[in-house]
């Protein structure tokens, strides 16, 4: 029987054959560990019922559902924000990289996307979903229902990582397609050209979006722990570098570090809430910093 | 010339180790993996920038890794710089020969202890540094004999029973000995060491222990001279001397032969050269001609003796011994003297007992002038001293000695014949011209001196006014004359010129005044007639030099023509044959020892005439240089090692045979390409 820890690390998850069992594993692993996480009482409600967990307050068992089913349910109250959140997934080639032992930054981000999706659809809110690539036509409009969840996770589920086209300048041709303001979900590596993706985010900050970005990096793109002399190979641009990595590896990680300040700070000038992931990370640290946005937003 | 040589020199064989970076680097080119990458966003801008560095990065890797795999093979070679060139033999790999000069000549005293007990001692500390499994041989150079001993420890004990000696070397016997053990030796090279004082017949021994070098093995010499006071010979600013060597506790019997103004108690005494302070008999010797005479004296290193010396047997000393105290006559400055008068005249007395430079005296003799140009080649200068008429076969015969750049000088007294004079000698030795008898009423003085003039280097001016002459010649001078004195009228009185090669001197007045100061005119006299043997001695170092009583070696050119026999020709006409075979084998002749100065001759082809002339050493600088020199020669000759002057032979040893460890050196660098290369791999956190 997988632990609450096993179900929220992205390589047992991913192991799992269908994406909404994923998702709900992820989610229902994300609750199940909630109690013993700091993040425990913080407010969010949901809308319908779900499974009592074992030391919360038994005040809101429904003992009207346990009479019936026997079974410890606890009455959630219904969100009435009507909240339209967008899933937005870069599918650029660089999303394609895995190193070894890691799942790729786009399977990583399917699966973060799905266990969203699956949230917010538990919460009764509606959620939509896009890919940022070459596929960027593909926009599915957020809904609130589970027919169309699974049309998420099926858009999800098919995403791949292809092509050259930037990220960043499909990030603002959506955002006028998106509608009234909702929640943006961005789930991304922005490794390419900073400019055009801040563009894109200040697009629909100006659009009056709320917008939370997942930052997705490779463990090795941010250790860059190689030692041996490569011939590195650009999965987007399909360019071609040879020489040894530990010569260049202090510079390098400084100029991602230096990277990542840049958009964080630019994100949170724009108050845009970042969060940076690998792909090795456990996915509550990306659940909690999604719930977290979200209850502001339920306050606002 | 330094050279490294190794200790472990099998680890050479690792050499090849050090291209191991390169091939993994040209391997590694051509495997680069392949490393898909999300982006090369970033790193694309960084090799943009440091593309060039990493490239020179690259080649300096390579360069610290070859030297790091190079240092490490050299350091398990234990490499060696020493000094010694021509070192082959290392010394973990070497049997060790030790030839201990034990002969006469090596009882000298130096400071205290003799020259023997310090080559022992110096052998002894040699044996301290062989390893203690080495193979050693002694051999005492008087009675070589033996096998090789064993361990250093053996060998010590051995060299504690070699004592001093009267005995010449057994070169012979050392040769045979030293072959014989090369032949035995274990090791496949073999380090020979000679302690010795090296006195003359030092190229003797040594070429007699060349000849027991064998193609078979590989041989290192290494050769120690014990003292750098050459016993060969010794000298004083007055006399001469050389023994062949001394060095025995006792006394010597003198007969002199040698003329001296200085007494010899005052010379620098010789007791510290023999190491007693016997005192018998002391003679004050004051020079006026041949003296014979029997001398006992204690010897003391630094004295100079000259004469004929016997060996008084009563010291129960061998009688071969005797070889060993050949004293040789001093040479002379033999002046031919032309003059009417039967003897010589009583004027030059004043001359004789005059030292020159160089300890030689002024040997006048009296010659004929119709047959003197037959013996003109045995005179150093002529003096034509006084003469009413010149003979006439007298220019001829100046011709050949000035050819020679012998010297001459002409004295016109008061009977001088102008017309002859000027007919044969003054105009044709471009000298001037007579004119007249000049004087009478008085005296006459020497003025305006050219006292720029070497001549004239000693010559006390106060003494200008002593010299006086009543009657001399007016002379117009040559243009080519020069004028070095004037009397008081203006008339020439002292004119030099040079003609045919050689100097003249022409003094227009006569010695035979009463007036005439020899002292004075010694001054300037002695001066020019030395400068006329010096000018002479140069033109004859066109042949070669020799050193009385040392062997003579003349070298031949490859394929130079001989006549046959080849004929050596001594001073007074003594001819030796030759065959030419003698020479086709050494490729030199080998001319046994002359005991007299002066000038030889070797016939080597018709036309072809080498002069060779023999003469005792006139300084210690002269001697000390030349024979260690011609051993250091003949050592270099077969890359031996030669260590000599310094107090210290130990160091000198312990450098040439062990050398300076490198391993240190190459540790240190190792360390420093190590830190190198860890820095430029960035294996450092920054």
């Amino acid at each position: 029987m997988p632990s609450s820890t096993d179900v929220l690390d992205p390589r047992f998850v991913s192991r799992l054959k269908s994406l909404d069992l994923k998702a709900k594993m992820i989610v229902e692993g994300y609750f199940a560990g909630l109690h013993r996480s700091p993040y425990h009482g913080f407010s969010v409600e949901f809308s319908q019922y779900r499974p009592y967990i074992p030391g919360e307050p038994v005040r809101h068992l429904d003992w009207k559902k346990f009479a019936r089913s026997d079974r410890y349910v606890v009455r959630e109250f219904e969100d009435d924000t009507n909240l339209k959140a967008h899933l937005l997934l870069d599918t650029s080639g660089s999303m394609g990289f895995a190193s070894k032992d890691a799942i790729s930054k786009l399977h990583y981000g399917v699966m973060l996307g799905a266990a969203l999706a699956y949230l917010l659809v538990q919460q009764r809110d509606a959620v939509g979903a896009s890919l940022l690539g070459p596929q960027r036509t593909m926009l599915i409009g957020p809904r609130t229902t589970k027919s169309h969840l699974l049309r998420v996770l099926a858009l999800l589920q098919n995403a791949e990582a292809s092509g050259r086209e930037p990220a960043g300048a499909a990030l603002s041709a959506i955002a006028d397609k998106l509608g009234k303001k909702g929640l943006v979900i961005v789930l991304s590596d922005f490794l390419e050209n900073l400019d055009a993706f801040l563009q894109g985010l200040r697009h629909l900050r100006y659009l009056e979006h709320d917008v939370i970005v997942f930052h997705l990096l490779d463990p090795l793109e941010t250790q860059f722990d190689l030692t041996r002399s490569s011939t590195f190979h650009d999965l987007e641009t399909g360019e071609r570098i040879a020489f040894d990595p530990a010569r260049i590896r202090t510079e390098y990680l400084r100029a991602m570090a230096a990277h990542g300040e840049t958009l964080q700070s630019e994100c949170r000038k724009m108050r845009v809430d970042f969060c940076p992931l690998t792909t090795d990370s456990s996915f509550d640290k990306a659940l909690t910093a999604f719930l977290q946005k979200r209850a502001k937003l339920r306050y606002a | 010339m330094p050279e490294i040589r190794f200790l472990q020199p099998a680890f050479l064989w690792f050499l090849p180790l050090v291209l191991v970076p390169l091939i993994i680097l040209l391997l590694l080119r051509r495997r680069y993996r392949e490393q898909p990458f999300g982006s090369l966003l970033l790193l694309r801008r960084i090799w943009e920038k440091r593309k060039r560095s990493l490239r020179i990065q690259e080649i300096l890797l390579l360069i610290l890794r070859v030297l790091i795999l190079l240092l490490i093979v050299l350091l398990f070679g234990r490499p060696l710089l020493n000094r010694g060139a021509g070192r082959t033999v290392s010394l973990s790999a070497a049997s060790h020969v030790i030839i201990l000069d034990d002969t006469f000549s090596m009882r000298l005293r130096n400071g205290g202890a003799t020259l023997f007990d310090q080559a022992k001692r110096e052998a002894s500390q040699l044996l301290s540094l062989f390893p203690p499994s080495s193979q050693c041989a002694i051999l005492a150079l008087s009675a070589p004999s033996g096998d090789w001993a064993g361990s250093p420890r053996e060998a010590q004990a051995k060299l504690q029973n070699i004592g001093p000696t009267f005995r010449t070397g057994a070169f012979t016997e050392a040769a045979a000995a030293l072959s014989n053990l090369i032949s035995q030796a274990r090791e496949p090279g073999v380090a020979v060491y000679l302690f010795s004082d090296f006195p003359a017949i030092a190229l003797d021994t040594l070429r007699h222990l060349r000849s027991a070098s064998t193609r078979k093995k590989q041989i290192d010499w290494t050769f120690v001279q014990v003292s750098s006071l050459s016993p060969v010979a010794i000298w004083t600013d007055t006399l001469s001397l050389v023994p062949r060597a001394t060095g025995v506790d006792g006394r010597l019997e003198l007969r002199m032969g040698v003329v001296s103004s200085v007494p010899l108690t005052q010379a620098p005494a010789l007791d510290a050269f023999i190491g007693t302070d016997h005192v018998a008999r002391r003679r004050m010797l004051l020079g006026h001609g041949p003296m014979q005479d029997t001398l006992i004296l204690p010897l003391r290193a630094g004295g100079v003796l000259s004469g004929k010396v016997a060996i008084d047997a009563s010291d129960d000393l061998p009688e071969d011994n005797a070889r060993y105290f050949n004293f040789f006559n001093p040479p002379s400055l033999r002046v031919a003297v032309l003059a009417d008068q039967e003897g010589l005249p009583t004027v030059l007395n004043a001359f004789r007992g005059s030292i020159l430079s160089g300890a030689q005296t002024i040997q006048f003799e009296r010659v004929d002038g119709e047959a003197w140009g037959a013996s003109a080649s045995r005179y150093d200068a002529v003096w034509i001293f006084e003469q009413a008429f010149p003979p006439a076969s007298l220019k001829d015969a100046l011709r050949s000695t000035l050819n020679q750049g012998k010297g001459v000088i002409i004295t016109l007294g008061s009977n001088a014949d102008a017309a002859a004079f000027n007919r044969l000698l003054l105009g044709p030795l471009g000298l001037g011209e007579m004119v007249q008898p000049r004087g009478g009423g008085g005296f006459h003085r020497i003025s305006r001196l050219k006292t720029q003039s070497p001549l004239f280097s000693g010559f006390p001016q106060r003494l200008r006014e002593e010299v006086l002459f009543e009657q001399y010649f007016s002379i117009n001078p040559a243009p080519q004359a020069s004028i070095l004195a004037e009397m008081d009228d203006g008339s020439p009185f002292l004119l030099e010129s040079r003609a045919w090669g050689g100097s003249l001197l022409l003094m227009a007045g006569s010695l035979r005044d009463e007036g005439a100061s020899n002292i004075a005119q010694s001054a300037f006299i002695v001066p020019f007639l030395h400068r006329c043997i010096e000018t002479s001695s140069n033109a004859l170092r066109q042949g070669m030099q020799c050193t009385i009583g040392d062997p003579i070696h003349i070298p031949f050119g490859k394929g130079q023509k001989l006549q046959d026999p080849l004929v050596w020709l001594d001073p007074k006409g003594n001819a030796v044959r030759f065959p030419v075979a003698s020479v086709a084998r050494s490729g030199e002749l080998r001319v046994p020892p002359v005991t007299e100065p002066g000038n030889y001759r070797l016939a080597r082809a018709p036309g072809d005439t080498l002069s060779v002339s023999a003469n005792i050493a006139k300084t210690e600088s002269d001697i000390r240089p030349a024979m260690p020199e011609q051993i250091r020669m003949f050592v270099a000759s077969f890359r031996g090692q030669w260590i000599s002057g310094s107090a210290d032979h130990f160091s000198a040893m312990n450098r040439i045979l062990r050398g300076w460890d490198l391993s240190l050196v190459i540790l240190i660098f190792l360390a420093l390409a190590l830190l190198a290369e860890s820095l430029l791999a960035g294996r450092f956190p920054s």
